[in-house]
């Protein structure tokens, strides 16, 4: 056979097998796999807004907390075809507030925060790390609750930096870069609820 | 000045190299003697900043519209393969003393961590296509700069003492690490 | 029989990956801050090797000479695909912290070099015990290096048995980019000297 045609035949014949292999393996674990990013990343900051509004939650009550909000899920387009999932955390059986997931760069880069929007008055009730890779002990305090509570109860218009640049927040002892990068990513969260939150409020319901 | 900061970051930073560890077999390698590092080095930014710009198109025209992103490692190395290849022809044609010269270091660019690394990395920071070439030149720049600078420190120790089970790799790894530690200097300039 | 144990044991000191055969660094020096990140590395790792030594030995007698690097290339990196995916399902926390080392796997010059060496030029279980060897050799190599960083670095390493070792004062650079390249020089140096021991 001619050396041409056996190439391409050797090529496409293990191109095929390749591609139904990895197509269908895909198909079988697409949704875990999208659910695992919400589920480990977003989840646990989700909560933790939950438990700044409601209380400390027990070990059995969180689980049951994140399991209701992963099923909860809402989204809603942030631009033509981008899709943005967020989470309705409530209060007393009732929606009460949206979490808006945004960036800031910190130290070692991208910082995640989670920030809760109350959903009538806008106003922030409060803050969950999503994601960060900053000093430990240091730019890592930012997922302490002494560092996050500061920002429960923030109007939606308020200006969210650190005291050296003229706001009110305090940073952490030594990782200005980190709470920085905080504030930023708030002020970016605060950016997409002034622009979506009437979207954001009928996902809710 | 966001081009800036990104263009420090990958040399000084976060070498590619020396922070990122990615390239280090052909690190090792070629870095024995000055002429064929600065060869591999320009080879590389050539290679890289030209893949970072293939893989953002076939990102951007093939795997987001028809959701295929999961095969994105197999997609992205072919087109390295390929492109590398293509490298190989042209320069065997146009400067074929530089082709005689890197020898067998061309094509294992292919396997070089830092080609598919970055471009990994490129779609992974969501970057466009300006900032893209940038990222890779920079990267590919870093790469080569530790390289060159290795290649240095290497030609003293050709002349040098070293204990029998170290010599070859074993010193190579030290004198690395002791580069990258003072790289290590540049965490605190951005 | 012994002509298959041997293409396996080969792998496990003679030709041990990272140590005699000096190619996988580059996930070597960056995932091996924890003993479990290098095991972890390590299986996915062989997965590959293994399945791409058994399909490349299975095929060889049909890929033609001209384009056998790129159906190598096609074969690995498929193996590695199925390996992200199944990290990313099943095993999340290990793929998060592996990170871009996963899909690097399919330039990781150990299964590439198999193939081309070795998988293409012998019979499927002779392949298979090599890859399987040098697979092994290769997690165990990672182990070694991510204990130590892991010991000497964070102070702490806990056994899979459960035990804690606990390291007053540790070197906390071990942990950092130039600490791996230094502990990995100094093993590489040391594994010379046991082996020209042994060897006499």
């Amino acid at each position: 056979m001619n050396k041409y045609v056996k190439m391409i035949i050797a090529l496409s014949l293990i191109a095929l097998i390749s591609g139904i292999l990895l197509g269908g393996l895909n198909e079988l674990t697409k949704e875990t796999i999208e659910n695992n990013v919400l589920k480990f990343k977003k989840i646990p900051a989700a909560a933790h807004i939950f438990e700044i509004v409601s209380g400390k939650l027990s070990p059995e009550e969180r689980v049951t907390v994140e399991e209701n909000l992963l099923s909860n899920k809402r989204s809603f387009e942030l631009e033509e075809n981008k899709k943005v999932t967020f989470f309705v955390v409530q209060k007393e059986g009732q929606p009460y507030a949206a979490t808006i997931e945004s960036f800031g760069k910190g130290f070692g880069g991208d910082l995640g925060v989670m920030t809760g929007f109350h959903l009538q008055t806008g106003e922030i009730v409060g803050i969950g790390i999503t994601t960060l890779s900053e000093t430990p002990g240091l730019g890592s305090r930012v997922t302490e609750m002494e560092f996050s509570k500061q920002f429960s109860s923030l109007g939606k218009d308020s200006k969210i930096m650190v005291k050296k640049d003229g706001g009110e927040i305090d940073a952490i002892t030594g990782a200005t870069i980190s709470s920085r990068a905080v504030c930023a990513a708030i002020a970016n969260a605060q950016a997409v609820w002034e622009k979506h939150h009437e979207k954001i409020v009928q996902a809710s319901q | 000045m966001e081009y800036f900061e990104l263009i420090i970051g990958a040399i000084f930073i976060n070498n590619i190299l020396l922070a990122k560890f990615l390239g280090n077999c052909p690190f090792l390698g070629v870095s024995k003697k000055m002429d064929t590092a600065i060869g591999m080095g320009a080879a590389v930014v050539f290679v890289l900043t030209l893949a970072g710009v293939i893989t953002y198109a076939v990102e951007k025209y093939l795997l987001i519209p028809f959701d295929i992103g999961y095969i994105r490692t197999l997609a992205f190395i072919l087109v390295i393969a390929a492109l590398v290849q293509f490298v190989e022809i042209f320069m065997k044609k146009s400067i074929p003393a530089l082709y005689k010269s890197l020898g067998i270091f061309l094509p294992l660019i292919t396997t070089n961590c830092a080609v598919l690394g970055a471009a990994i990395i490129s779609i992974q920071n969501e970057y466009d296509l300006i900032k893209t070439i940038i990222f890779s030149a920079a990267s590919a720049v870093g790469f080569a700069l530790a390289l060159v600078l290795f290649a240095g420190v290497r030609e003293r120790f050709e002349i040098s003492r070293i204990p029998k089970p170290l010599q070859g790799t074993g010193i190579g790894l030290v004198m690395a690490g002791l580069l990258s530690l003072s790289f290590f200097a540049f965490k605190g300039m951005i | 029989m012994s002509t298959i144990a041997r293409e396996f044991t080969k792998g496990l000191w003679d030709e041990i990956p990272l140590f005699r055969i000096v190619l996988g660094l580059c996930p070597a020096l960056a995932v091996t801050t924890t003993m479990e990140n290098g095991l972890g590395m390590g299986v996915a790792a062989t997965f590959v090797l293994v399945g791409s030594n058994g399909l490349v030995s299975m095929l060889r007698k049909i890929i033609p000479n001209e384009v056998r690097v790129a159906c190598y290339i096609v074969i690995i990196a498929t193996f590695v695909v199925c390996v992200e995916m199944i990290t990313k399902a099943y095993f999340f926390a290990l793929s998060e912290s592996l990170g871009i080392f996963i899909p690097l796997i399919v330039v990781n010059c150990i299964i590439l070099g198999r193939a081309e060496a070795f998988a293409r030029k012998n019979t499927i279980v002779k392949s298979l015990a090599d890859g399987l060897g040098m697979g092994i050799g290769f997690t165990l190599a990672l182990m070694l290096l991510a204990g130590i960083r892991e010991l000497f670095g964070a102070g702490k390493l806990t056994l899979l048995f459960g035990d804690t070792i606990l390291i007053q004062h540790p070197f906390g650079f071990l942990q950092q980019a130039p600490g791996a390249f230094l502990a990995l020089g100094l093993l590489l140096g040391l594994m010379n000297v046991i082996n020209n021991k042994i060897r006499g």
